[in-house]
């Protein structure tokens, strides 16, 4: 029996969640040679200033590319970790930034409550690549997608002139993951 | 010679990081590609290492001599690739040497480089497409079905696509191998969207017709799958299933001269308030973003117009042509449109090309060495010190600019093509039989998720309509009442920009009070749930400041703490900081201000909407009212004028006002008010004699003749007084003259009154009219009355405003020496009796509170009497203000400890008088319950500790005058 892994990374417009989705998609699609497909909040719900973004990755035919049953959720709003929180499985992830999430809520599932934001000014000395630091920690806490697919798919995605800084600021997050484990 | 592979790595160099992915499609698979061509003598018949022109038999070819499938999809994936690298190398090379050609008119180049780029990708795409579902479909039997494009046709992150079959056959099958061709995109091209299928039946990937009719039929839903199936076009598939497509689902969108209109009205009210919340975004500064700051709302409302002008052409620029035809009088508005539509596509396609495939750029030092690139390609380069990027981006927000002048007149337009054909019209006819409170709720069921309704609360203004809403509202019993209330919160609660506009109309009208106290009470239940109130009120001040200032003057305290509340949230985007801080202090000045302070500053954000955002820098507030006053001479008549000059007096209330509550000191806050009042005054007057000169057709010198003093308050140059004591003198006796300066006169007083302040002319009631000749003041002083100390001190305390210093000095010498200094011992003493009796009036008869800090004893008037003592008894004509008591202090060593308490005591008094009439009221009492933001603004952080300090201060005064009227008693 092969396995369905689904991500879904909530936010508000402007934190980079959709490039993050495209990241992983492509890590596992193209990198990792697996099954992936990529979804992201459109319509009215997208223009409001939220945002999210879905990656479906498997080893197997994805038929049904919208993530239903979370495995990880990420969320760096308040806002979308109460939208969405309920979305999650049993013994699935919740991964929030505590510097936007204050209220974390309970549920079967295991939270993991990062000053991400934070992580990205020290470690990166840049809060924009917040997403990019999120990456690296869920790369480290999912075993997914591996280092080196992501890490080629930053690679293969960031604008020229910011590829240092983005490794660097995936490094942070999957060195800052590891601790937790 | 370099190989082939090392060619196309340099050749593509200069592109974005996303290109990896094409680059490592080619480098894994096309020596084996080459290899099976050659192995199959087909070589030649593909073109493959230079652009191609017939990527359909190209990609035929390769499927035919692949081994099996997995190579099938390798090789036309990596063909896919490298056709792409090539095209998209061609096209940049072909724009450089372009625009070189086009020097400065770059815009019709840039136009149809994105039509040709557009037209060869949606080609090769097409073509790959197609080529994958020969793969993956086979022999088996599925659904006839069509592909179309239903976003930007040209190379981006994603391709927005809707999938329609005719629901039969093996759609599930059909959908899994549409997964597996989504799959593929994703590896070897672009990802693909599924925005309509993902919201219309049950199948992900694709919908039938009878699905699109059964969610569309009974409500408009979400306008984003209306637009996208508006700007829906053919990639692959079933012409015919297109056809019905369009004629069964997408043609109700358009308008219908004799037909139903209601999908239509439908579309319109959702693209229109789409177009609105992006016209009401502010612009960051921070960085830029192509699709929220132009192309989204260009095309929404390219779009609203391509459907009341039956145009069914899907493409931008087409659609614009189309529209220059038949709609000729928008013809200057739709070509600025074109060219700002071609200047942010073709900015966004290479920006994406060379940089990264994202649409918000953040403006740093690492990305402007992108936008460099780009710049240059696009034919900008640098101009002395101006840099090619840095003009790449001045243009950039020219544009936006551009669109932002020309939308809103397309927005009306459609407004008033709504105002002809919605089905909410007959409701607001005279002869209208149902309900309208009612039947509003009933028939917008329909447009849920819709969000502009202009031209509905512009109906609403009229009285008629709203007292007739009214009372359909109130004819039902409490229950159903409540349920109609939660129902227009439910129209309102996601469009706060409508809610608040119906608000605001309520709220002023009368006989609407009620029930704007209703709905604004139940709204600010459930405010804070609404997700992102604080961004949507944000844009919501940002483009309409005046409703939002409106609105919050129909509030009571506790709403705006309430909403102080609301939007202290942590939001990300720094422009929408800079607004909500606007916000925040102009909540706080409506917190803070009286309703005399209130009066000035929305009567002058009324008029001036934009100075809102100037509220917070008092500097940049004076600025704009020195534009306003330099554009008094600039105004055709002498109303606009005198309406201008008002403008000015306003705003400068308004900024001195604010000066204060942010705790500037009194001595500048007074002479502030005195310069802008006497340049007021000064103006004015001008302005008047020029209106009375132009109708008499000659001009009469008045320079020597005429002087115009304040006394009062105005004359100790004293903020905030709401009269304004004026005495006007003439040095003639000619009726004529005295005739021509009262017609003046009169002309200024109508001006002042308008302004909140009471001209009172201490002199009219004993002769009669408002100018006096300084004979008649002699006359006057002459007289042996008990009384005639008050005149003699309104000519002591007066401070010439308009008028010579010649007759300042004849004044000074006809009247002041010889009726005052030169009989002190008598006017002394007349004042030391009067401050007497009036302690004894105030204490025996309580005829004065004891907390009216200018009556009172100890208050403003003692003080002021005791400087008018001081002034007599040294002879000094400089006006009354804390210069006076420095200067008489430094000079008179008995006085100066007394003088210098009074001092202080005449600061915290006069203080406390500005703070408290801008805060409670202009009124003289001072209340302890109303002291409570005096008390915050003056540093006392609570009204009872404030309260005492006054009493204590005026005590205090008591006493220093009692020690100083024994010193000066006896001349």
């Amino acid at each position: 029996m092969g396995f369905r892994y689904e991500f879904r990374l909530s936010g508000s417009g402007g934190q980079g969640l959709i490039l993050a989705g495209k990241i992983l998609a492509e890590a596992a699609a193209i990198y990792d040679d697996k099954n992936a497909t990529q979804s992201q909040s459109y319509g009215p719900e997208a223009r409001g200033g939220s945002s999210r973004s879905e990656v479906i990755v498997s080893d197997e035919e994805i038929d049904y590319p919208k993530a239903v049953n979370i495995n990880l959720l990420l969320c760096f709003t308040q806002e979308a970790c109460d939208k969405y929180y309920k979305d999650i499985q049993e013994n699935g992830i919740l991964l929030v930034d505590s510097n936007y999430v204050t209220n974390v809520p309970e549920g079967e599932f295991k939270v993991y409550s990062l000053p991400i934001t934070e992580i990205a000014e020290k470690e990166a000395g840049k809060t924009l690549v917040a997403n990019i630091v999120a990456l690296g920690i869920i790369t480290e806490l999912t075993g997914i997608v591996s280092k080196e697919a992501v890490e080629s798919a930053i690679l293969s995605r960031v604008p020229k002139g910011t590829e240092e800084l983005n490794l660097k600021a995936f490094n942070a997050g999957f060195d800052r993951a590891k601790t937790l484990k | 010679m370099k190989d082939f592979l090392t060619h196309l790595r340099e050749k593509t160099a200069e592109f974005g990081n996303h290109y990896n992915k094409h680059i490592q499609a080619v480098s894994k698979h096309l020596d084996h590609l080459i290899q099976r061509l050659e192995q199959k003598k087909r070589r030649d018949a593909v073109h493959i290492l230079h652009p191609a022109y017939d990527f359909e038999s190209d990609l035929q070819t390769i499927s035919n001599v692949c081994i099996n499938d997995k190579e099938k999809l390798n090789f036309i994936g990596t063909y896919f690739a490298l056709q792409l690298l090539l095209m998209n190398r061609q096209a940049i090379d072909r724009l450089r040497m372009d625009v070189v050609e086009a020097d400065t008119n770059r815009l019709p180049v840039y136009k149809e480089f994105m039509v040709n780029a557009g037209n060869n990708f949606r080609m090769l795409t097409a073509y790959y497409i197609k080529e994958l579902l020969n793969i993956f479909i086979k022999k088996e039997k599925y659904p006839e079905f069509v592909i179309l494009g239903v976003g930007t046709k040209s190379d981006q992150d994603d391709i927005d696509v809707g999938i329609i079959d005719d629901g039969k056959h093996n759609r599930k099958k059909f959908n899994r191998t549409i997964s597996l061709v989504s799959q593929e995109m994703l590896k070897f091209a672009t990802s693909f969207h599924f925005h309509l299928s993902e919201h219309i039946g049950s199948h992900y990937y694709s919908a039938s017709i009878d699905e699109y009719e059964l969610v569309l039929r009974h409500e408009i839903r979400d306008f984003v799958i209306i637009n996208e199936m508006l700007s829906a076009a053919i990639i692959i598939g079933s012409e015919k299933i297109f056809q019905q497509y369009e004629k069964e689902i997408i043609d109700r969108y358009f308008y219908h001269p004799d037909g139903d209109n209601k999908y239509h009205e439908g579309y319109l009210r959702g693209i229109l308030g789409e177009v609105s919340s992006l016209l009401a975004r502010p612009i960051s500064t921070t960085h830029i973003n192509f699709k929220e700051d132009a192309l989204r709302v260009i095309k929404s409302i390219i779009s609203a117009r391509k459907t009341i002008f039956n145009i069914k052409k899907v493409n931008a620029w087409d659609i614009i042509d189309e529209l220059k035809n038949k709609d000729t009088k928008m013809y200057h508005e739709y070509n600025a449109l074109e060219k700002s539509l071609s200047f942010f596509e073709i900015f966004r396609y290479v920006y994406q090309l060379f940089v990264a495939q994202d649409e918000e750029v953040i403006l740093e030092d690492a990305s402007l060495k992108n936008i460099r690139r780009v710049a240059r390609a696009l034919g900008y380069s640098d101009i002395g010190k101006c840099r090619a990027e840095e003009h790449l981006l001045v243009h950039y927000y020219e544009h936006i600019q551009n669109i932002r002048n020309i939308i809103p007149f397309l927005l009306h337009d459609i407004k008033v093509h709504l105002e002809s054909i919605s089905i909410f019209v007959p409701m607001f006819d005279s002869g209208y039989k149902g309900n309208i409170a009612q039947d509003f709720l009933r028939k917008f069921k329909f447009f849920r998720g819709t969000s502009f309704w202009d031209d509905i609360l512009d109906d609403f203004k009229d009285e008629n309509i709203l007292k007739r809403f009214i009372n359909d509202l109130n004819s039902f019993k409490p229950d159903t009442r409540r349920k109609l209330i939660k129902g227009y919160m439910e129209w309102g609660k996601y469009d706060i920009y409508s809610l608040i506009k119906f608000l605001t109309i309520l709220g002023k009208s009368k006989t609407g009070l009620t029930i704007y106290t209703d709905l604004n009470n139940r709204l600010l239940k459930i405010i804070d749930v609404i997700p992102n109130i604080e961004r949507n009120i944000a844009y919501v001040f940002y483009r309409y400041p005046h409703l939002i200032n409106t609105y919050l003057s129909l509030n009571e305290e506790k709403n705006l703490l309430f909403y102080l509340k609301i939007i202290d949230r942590k939001v990300y985007e720094e422009e929408i900081v800079g607004v909500i801080s606007n916000l925040k202090n102009l909540i706080g000045i409506h917190l803070l201000s009286s309703r005399f302070f209130k009066r000035f500053f929305l009567r002058i954000l009324d008029k001036y909407p934009g100075s809102i955002k100037l509220l917070r820098d008092p500097d940049q507030l004076e600025e704009f009212a020195d534009g306003i006053y330099s554009d008094i001479g600039l105004m055709r008549t002498f109303k606009e004028k005198k309406e201008k000059l008002g403008d000015y007096y306003d705003l400068e209330m308004v900024r001195v006002g604010i000066k204060t509550l942010k705790r500037v000191s009194v001595e500048e806050t007074n002479a502030e008010f005195t310069e802008f009042s006497d340049k007021y005054i000064l103006t004015l007057f001008e302005i008047c004699r020029q209106e009375i000169d132009a109708q008499n057709k000659k001009r009469i010198i008045t320079d020597d003749v005429l002087a115009i003093f304040a006394s009062g308050g105005h004359a100790r140059e004293q903020a905030y007084d709401d009269d304004y004591d004026i005495i006007v003198l003439l040095n003639s006796d000619d009726p004529k003259m005295i005739s021509y300066c009262n017609k003046i006169i009169s002309r200024m007083n109508r001006e002042i009154i308008k302004r909140g302040t009471i001209p009172h002319h201490r002199f009219a009631d004993y002769f009669g009219r408002f100018v006096i000749s300084l004979k008649e003041i002699e006359e006057l002083l002459s007289e042996k009355r008990d009384d005639i100390f008050i005149e003699k001190s309104q000519m002591l305390g007066a401070r010439l405003v308009v008028g010579s210093h010649r007759f300042e000095k004849e004044f000074l010498g006809k009247i002041v020496k010889p009726y005052i200094f030169d009989k002190k011992q008598e006017y002394i003493k007349q004042m030391v009796n009067e401050i007497d009796s009036r302690h004894n009036t105030v204490e025996e008869k309580s005829l004065v509170a004891d907390n009216d800090i200018k009556e009172g004893i100890g208050g403003l008037r003692d003080v002021e009497m005791m400087m008018l003592i001081i002034k007599a008894r040294f002879s000094i004509t400089e006006p009354v203000n804390l210069k006076l008591f420095k200067d008489v202090a430094s000079k008179q060593k008995d006085l100066r400890d007394d003088l210098n308490k009074l001092a202080k005591a005449f600061c915290f008094l006069k203080n406390l008088r500005d703070v408290y009439r801008l805060t409670a009221g202009a009124t003289d009492v001072i209340i302890p319950e109303a002291l409570s933001n005096a008390a915050e603004i003056m540093d006392y952080h609570s009204s009872k500790k404030l309260y005492n300090k006054f009493i204590k201060v005026k005590n205090e005064v008591r006493i220093i005058m009692a020690n100083l009227i024994a010193k000066l008693k006896y001349v």
